[in-house]
């Protein structure tokens, strides 16, 4: 069975997390490929997706699951904070519907990267049994 | 009719429908009536205002609608509303790179959350010394390597420095002389430099209201280490009161 995120996926991640610090980075993974967004927030402790690529996330999230360019995950860095899902990362990562309380994830892709301060790449699923609705599910081997 | 186009996490609301078509000649009133269309969508669409919430994030076509009139921009029979849910977000706290470099580690732990970390720094904790009793000195080590930012001493301004303290606490690594409270403060501040550690006003009176008794070494370190889950659960509850 092959490894996802592939090495060179997370090789990837944490170069443009790198490459991004001071600021924070953000994207989506496909099966194979990552893809860089960019992150149009004013403060450098903040990310958010560029319309452009809301458009284009939104696009790919229309294909098949299995398909080629599907996005997996949505990835994004902590360079001055945790690799821990922050107040702010759930607020727009679920969906909770006031009319019957109900909750969702609000992407397609239901597995959140986070690139962590020390360049470490932890995994996050929606799991609406669990505390804040994410498990934290893997850390990297890196 | 309008076409309302619904991201993928909405469709379920709406009989899993991709779009919709609904009446309406705003952007509101498009909204307005997918939400009476269907009801589990009432108050995420537009808010008790009428207005599109932060939550949500509305096209015309390839316009922004928060960029012009919002809810009150103009559709007509053949206008596509797309409506997406923005992916934002980002650790909204801001570590020192010395911090960083300091607590990395204990980041990678489940229940650190970007908050906790923060909570940590900020928190003060009231430490009572007494001569020959060194389980004050293992337990400021540890909250001082978890990442607590004040310690406030307690000690009597004239008790000295026993060579029982020296060899039994881990802060003093060869015999020290002097003042309890002196040579405290400054093997901490040369251990944590990020931690602030004071001496208490002579007038200031001791912490009272105990929340956690130490009844040992082990204990106190098991209890208060920043390896028990139980302890950041304790400091973030502290925080919050």
């Amino acid at each position: 069975m092959s490894m996802w995120p592939s090495p060179a996926q997370l090789a990837e991640l944490i170069t443009i997390a790198q490459q991004a610090a001071p600021r924070e980075c953000c994207g989506w993974v496909t099966a194979q490929t990552v893809r860089q967004a960019d992150n149009i927030a004013a403060q450098p402790t903040k990310f958010m997706f560029a319309a452009a690529d809301l458009f284009a996330l939104a696009r790919a999230s229309e294909l098949p699951c299995n398909h080629d360019d599907f996005p997996r995950a949505i990835f994004h860095s902590h360079p001055h904070g945790p690799a821990a899902l922050s107040s702010d990362d759930l607020a727009t990562a679920i969906v909770q519907f006031p009319d019957d309380g109900s909750v969702a994830p609000a992407y397609t892709a239901t597995q959140l990267l986070i690139v962590g301060p020390t360049w470490h790449v932890v995994r996050f699923d929606f799991d609406a049994a669990a505390p804040g609705y994410f498990r934290k599910h893997e850390i990297a081997p890196w | 009719m309008p076409r309302i186009e619904l991201p993928s996490a909405l469709r379920m609301h709406a009989g899993n429908q991709r779009h919709v078509e609904v009446a309406g000649d705003s952007v509101g009133a498009a909204l307005a009536a997918v939400e009476a269309a269907y009801p589990a969508l009432r108050g995420y669409l537009l808010n008790a205002a009428g207005q599109i919430p932060r939550h949500v994030v509305i096209f015309v076509g390839e316009q922004d609608v928060r960029a012009g009139q919002g809810a009150a921009t103009a559709v007509t029979a053949t206008s596509v509303v797309t409506v997406l849910l923005p992916v934002a977000g980002g650790s909204g706290t801001a570590l020192g790179r010395d911090e960083i470099q300091r607590y990395g580690r204990q980041m990678l732990l489940p229940w650190m959350t970007g908050q906790t970390q923060r909570w940590l720094r900020e928190a003060q904790v009231d430490v009572v010394l007494v001569a020959g009793d060194t389980a004050a000195h293992w337990l400021c080590m540890y909250l001082a390597a978890a990442g607590v930012g004040h310690f406030r001493l307690h000690v009597a301004s004239t008790l000295a420095l026993t060579d029982a303290d020296c060899t039994a606490s881990p802060l003093f690594r060869s015999r020290s002389h002097g003042l309890l409270g002196d040579q405290f403060c400054s093997a901490m501040h040369a251990r944590f430099p990020l931690c602030t550690v004071e001496l208490a006003t002579p007038s200031a009176p001791p912490p009272h209201d105990v929340p956690l008794h130490v009844d040992g070494h082990g204990d106190a370190v098991a209890a208060m280490a920043i390896g028990s889950q139980h302890a950041a659960l304790w400091l973030r509850s502290a925080a919050t009161r």
